[in-house]
């Protein structure tokens, strides 16, 4: 076997700064899920096709298996679990329970991140908006029906003037 | 069934915290220390005779740490029933299909894996293959088993009434045939498993649909006793009958974990998943109706060819059940069946959302259109002169429990307007299309039939659960826990759910044939009504009163018009713990089946098929562009018979979740096909609904309240999920005048049937 070349790259990931030395062909999805041990990013086809893998990098919705992890070095990662602050949720979790937006749950991850683009991006994103934002993440049990709901009710709840 | 007050409220999932969070455990995301990389070889032929396997090359590899192949195979072959053991989870003489696992390498990268593969040669001696379904049962064609003259791996004869007095005597009779294409369930998560041998013991974690089925079948086919072997929960990326079997990939981690002491974790990708976990049998149904000319049904007959691929899987099942469906939904004088799966060199076909019932029910209710066109009568009702109702005996002598078929039949078209005329479309064509459908709820699996479940309470008050019940998603943790709260009179959070262990959990049936909130709730409820039992019991002797006066729920007992009289749960369980009568409740429930009823043998397949019917019916709005054959579906309207909505909810989203699946099936997915190849094994061209296909969908519930269904709850989803099918066929043909008799429906094959009508028209 041609041995690796490997790369030594900074991530930031979900606010905290970490140093990573990492063979080079490697996906940003492996070096979250293996080496970061960040497993709320899913693997569902390894190709681009299924979205179950997205991340938010310096804030943009990324297929984080076909980016390399060493293009993303000196750059922002977010993931699911660093959605939540103080242990609050993010509207849009809170949003995906009360709405039962995901049933098995292994699309709802690459779907929030997806969502909380959108919504950072166009606060009043509409249903076509939300439609076209989540269009690249695959779900099979859901219909898709409670998902458009959930982010209308978090885009709802992030505008509305916060309670003291 | 008033005074509900936990059932019926559309709490959040009791698993969604984990979900919403990221911190949901699915068996990929389990790493245990010294964790080893699996993949499995996969034979390149269709059909070839293994003469001989090299693996010495692929052992020296560094990193390898084990190489397997079908001589470690010790155990019996693997098979769902006794007498269908036709597979070796490894390849032993034979492969029949390309794709069938040949060897299984650990390493400690899954790169070394990939690369030992490559190293392992394999001399194979090509034989003929057969793809073809009508010609696998030709004389001379190659033969796939010894055991199959002529391919036909399971045959199911049968038939009720006298069908050619009713066939003669009938006003009106066609006959037509369908084809459904094969097509996969798609989980979003492809398939994979992790072993862990050590100590004598095997731990698995997997994605699965019954962990006792699993650990039994990796009993057999491993040669390891059951208390040898511990079937974890995790978290499952959606099974839809898929996950029901035990796969190679099982065998091949388990095998190569025992080999080398350490654990070991085989992902397959989504091109395996697709073709290597299992596919729905493509069949085809030749069906005939014979109809008064007021449309009463006075005869069904039914031949269906399924083709089955390389191995039986739950092929009988594929053949034989789909009648328990179609005798339910629209009574008829006589029926005459004939199910027949056959071998063939391509991918093993297995369960999936209704288990051929889709595939039957689309022929009959599309036929039914066809009939109801020719008699002038409107779909609606046709449906409702011929729909099941409560009480009536199905022609195999099963009864149908409760029934709110006709319900949902008024529903469903009522959010349709159904009888208005239909909106004009701008050179579009409109169409309007309905269908109602009926679904078993568990049926006879033996000894795995029935569903138990105890409880213990803790010194808080608060309780553990454990039931055998799986989730893979359908909502079913949530379910159970609903339904103990409300039988325990505790408030949800009091309740830890301890479920699918094939170790600390009783026996359950899985979450395959729709038996969950009929079988595993009625366990659930039967354990918590034992315990709450008890608590009565102690809450008198406290209260000094009479056990048939103390009332309450939310966690407090009190005496029935003396509130003031009253204990909390906590002080009552400390007090049993301390006097040696602990608070632990068990139960269980075993369906009211007549467990005689052998749906395999002529003549046996008489007397009660299931514990309940559910039932469902749907209309769907569609408009069609003839120059270019697009079909869009404007609207959905699904009404399901779920008996009682423990969360409705949840039910909403399983009825969603199946209109898009049917869309899926009707307009979009299918196998392509070049021999024993498949052309679009991956996401990108294997095209399943996204969220820009969702139509406005409208859920109904009808609660017809089973009387034996845990507070008259039955499945939820299932039986609207066949309608669905022929709603948007009917829909179609309502549009264009053409009835697709092939699924799915391709633009192409629109324009092209449209245009072969107007050549019709002209010539
Ligand atoms: S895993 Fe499917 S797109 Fe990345
Ligand atoms: S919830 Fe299962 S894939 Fe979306």
């Amino acid at each position: 076997m041609t041995e690796p070349c490997y790369q030594t790259i900074e991530l930031e990931v979900n606010g905290e700064p970490h140093d990573l030395t990492t063979p080079t062909h490697r996906t940003l999805l492996d070096v979250i899920r293996e080496d970061l041990h960040l497993t709320g990013a899913k693997m569902g086809c390894n190709k681009g096709d299924c979205g179950c893998c997205t991340l938010l990098l310096d804030g943009q919705p990324v297929l984080s298996c076909l980016t390399l992890a060493v293009e993303c070095d000196g750059r922002r990662v977010e993931t699911i679990e660093g959605l939540a602050e103080n242990g609050q949720l993010h509207p849009l979790q809170t949003a995906f329970l009360d709405t039962w937006a995901m049933q098995c749950g292994y699309c709802t991850a690459g779907m929030i991140l997806s969502a909380k683009a959108l919504l950072e991006r166009c606060p009043e994103a509409g249903v076509e908006d939300i439609r076209a934002a989540l269009g690249s993440v695959l779900c099979r049990c859901t219909g898709y029906v409670h998902i458009i709901e959930a982010v209308q009710r978090a885009a709802a709840a992030m505008r509305a003037p916060v309670q003291v | 069934m008033n005074d509900l007050h936990v059932v019926g409220q559309p709490i959040p999932s009791v698993d969604g915290i984990e979900k919403v969070t990221g911190a949901a455990a699915y068996y990929s995301d389990h790493r245990p220390p010294g964790m080893l990389y699996g993949a499995i070889l996969r034979s390149p032929f269709p059909h070839a005779r293994i003469r001989g396997i090299d693996v010495s090359k692929a052992k020296k590899l560094r990193g390898v740490r084990a190489v397997v192949t079908g001589e470690s195979y010790a155990g019996i072959p693997y098979g769902v029933f006794t007498n269908s053991r036709d597979q070796f989870l490894l390849a032993r003489d034979k492969v029949r299909y390309i794709g069938e696992e040949v060897a299984a390498v650990a390493a400690t990268s899954q790169d070394v894996a990939q690369e030992a593969l490559a190293l392992i040669s394999v001399d194979y001696e090509d034989l003929p293959a057969v793809f073809d379904f009508k010609k696998a049962m030709e004389p001379g064609a190659p033969q796939l088993h010894e055991h199959a003259p002529n391919n036909i791996g399971a045959e199911n004869n049968t038939s009720y009434g006298d069908v050619d007095a009713c066939w003669r005597r009938a006003d009106y009779r066609r006959t037509e045939t369908f084809f459904c294409e094969a097509i996969s369930h798609v989980q979003m998560e492809p398939y994979g498993v992790l072993a862990s041998y050590s100590g004598g013991k095997l731990l698995i974690w997997a994605p699965t649909t019954s962990p006792f089925a699993r650990r039994r079948a990796l009993s057999n086919v491993l040669d390891l006793p059951a208390q040898k072997i511990r079937v974890h929960k995790v978290f499952s990326g959606g099974a839809f009958g898929g996950r029901s079997e035990t796969f190679p990939a099982d065998y091949c981690a388990a095998r190569l974990s025992i080999a080398c002491g350490r654990p070991v974790r085989i992902t397959l990708s989504r091109e395996e998943s697709l073709m290597m976990s299992r596919q729905k049998h493509p069949m085809e149904v030749t069906m005939g109706l014979a109809l008064t000319k007021d449309g009463a049904i006075l005869a069904k007959t039914l031949d269906l060819l399924a083709d089955g691929g390389a191995y039986m899987s739950t092929g009988p099942i594929a053949i034989g059940w789909p009648l328990a469906m179609v005798e339910i939904a629209l009574r008829s004088k006589s029926l005459r069946w004939r199910g027949r799966r056959i071998y063939t060199n391509r991918p093993i076909r297995g369960a999936m959302k209704g288990h051929g019932g889709q595939q039957v029910h689309y022929a009959e209710s599309c036929l039914l259109d066809l009939c109801a066109k020719d008699l002038g009568i409107d779909p609606l009702d046709i449906r409702l002169r011929n729909a099941m109702k409560t009480g009536e005996e199905a022609l195999s002598g099963s009864r149908v429990v409760s029934s709110g078929l006709s319900e949902a039949l008024e529903a469903c078209a009522g959010a349709v307007n159904w009888k208005t005329p239909k909106p004009s479309a701008n050179g579009k064509l409109r169409g309007r299309g309905i269908g109602g459908a009926g679904m078993i709820n568990g049926f006879n699996m033996g000894f795995r039939s029935s569903s138990s479940a105890y409880l213990k309470f803790n010194e808080d008050a608060s309780l553990t659960l454990f039931t055998g019940a799986v989730d893979n998603g359908q909502g079913n943790n949530t379910m159970v826990v609903q339904v103990a709260a409300e039988a325990l009179g505790v408030p949800v959070s009091s309740i830890e759910l301890i479920s699918a262990d094939s170790e600390t959990t009783p026996q359950d049936p899985g979450a395959y044939s729709m038996s969950a909130t009929f079988v595993s709730g009625n366990g659930v409820r039967a354990a918590a009504l034992d315990a709450r039992e008890q608590l009565l019991a102690l809450a008198a002797e406290r209260l000094e009163a009479n056990v048939a006066d103390i009332e309450g729920y939310n966690g407090e007992l009190w005496v029935r018009g003396a509130p003031q009289r009253r204990v909390g749960i906590g002080a009552l369980v400390r007090h049993a713990y301390a006097v040696g009568r602990p608070v632990l409740g068990r139960g269980s429930y075993t369906p009211k089946i007549n467990f005689n009823r052998d749906w395999l043998t002529p003549g046996k397949q008489y007397g009660q098929a299931t514990g309940t019917y559910s039932y469902g019916a749907v209309t769907a709005e569609v408009e069609v562009d003839p120059e270019t054959g697009e079909v869009t579906v404007l609207k959905v309207a699904a009404a399901q018979d779920c008996g009682k909505a423990i969360n409705p909810r949840a039910v909403d989203g399983q009825v969603h979740g199946s209109v898009l699946f049917g869309i899926g099936q009707v307009f979009h997915e299918g196998f392509t096909w070049d021999g024993g190849m498949a052309l679009n094994p991956n996401l990108l061209e294997y095209h399943i609904p996204t969220i820009k296909e969702t139509p406005e969908i409208v859920s109904l519930i009808v609660e017809s309240n089973d009387p034996d269904g845990p507070y008259g709850a039955k499945e939820a989803a299932e039986a609207a999920g066949l309608a669905v099918i022929s709603a948007l066929v009917n829909a179609v043909y309502d549009a264009t005048g053409v009835m697709f008799t092939r699924l799915p429906i391709s633009p192409a094959d629109v324009v092209k049937a449209l245009e072969a009508k107007q050549r019709q028209r002209r010539g």
